[in-house]
């Protein structure tokens, strides 16, 4: 008998990945976006 | 534990940290405060104005159905002004335009906040409490002018 995972490719979450990561960015753009304008408005 | 979990985990806590530590700068180094409600003491019955020290003021604002007293405050540029805010009657808003300043003038209780005016100009204030039938009226300003000594209570 062979090995089951032989010839299958390691799965790698690239899109969810790449998702959480646009999500985090979205975070911090809206995040300091309200943070600079209270802070500018003193 | 996976690669890709450990990621998520590592960037959100990463995420927190930033989110924390704005806050912790903005309080410590810039001085920015959250309003205080006072809560143990009899709110004051009239509004005044006076000055406490070099460029600092104390205004006990007194808001009611429809209008604040004071409502046009003129005051020189540079002015650090403590502000005490308390109702007559029902549950008010006070919000003042460009600046951090946003309490509620509530009945029975006092709300406090620091605001410096750097600039100079005209700041409107307003009710942003819905209360009651002229609401929208019920406005006023602060007028920051380069060339006064004295503040003032226009009216």
């Amino acid at each position: 008998m062979g090995n089951e995972n032989e010839g299958v490719e390691e799965f790698k979450p690239r899109g969810a990945v790449a998702f959480f990561i646009v999500l985090m960015v979205f975070f911090l753009v809206i995040y300091f976006a309200m943070y600079f304008e209270m802070l500018s408005r003193g | 534990m996976d690669k890709s979990e450990r990621l998520a985990l590592i960037l959100s806590g990463l995420l927190l940290a930033i989110f924390f530590g704005a806050v912790v700068y903005a309080s410590q180094a810039r001085d920015i405060d959250v309003p205080t409600c006072i809560t143990d003491i009899d709110p004051f019955l009239t509004d005044t104005l006076f000055q406490t020290g070099p460029d600092t003021y104390e205004l006990q604002m007194v808001a009611r159905m429809w209008a604040f007293a004071p409502s046009t405050i003129r005051l020189p540029k540079g002015s650090t002004v403590n502000m005490y805010v308390t109702s007559q009657d029902i549950i008010h808003g006070f919000k003042v335009d460009r600046k951090n300043l946003n309490l509620m003038a509530v009945p029975g209780a006092i709300n406090y906040m620091q605001v410096t005016f750097d600039e100079a100009g005209e700041y409107m204030f307003a009710c942003h409490e819905f209360c009651g039938a002229a609401h929208h009226t019920m406005a006023g300003r602060f007028i920051i002018e380069d060339d006064i000594d004295e503040p003032e209570i226009v009216e």
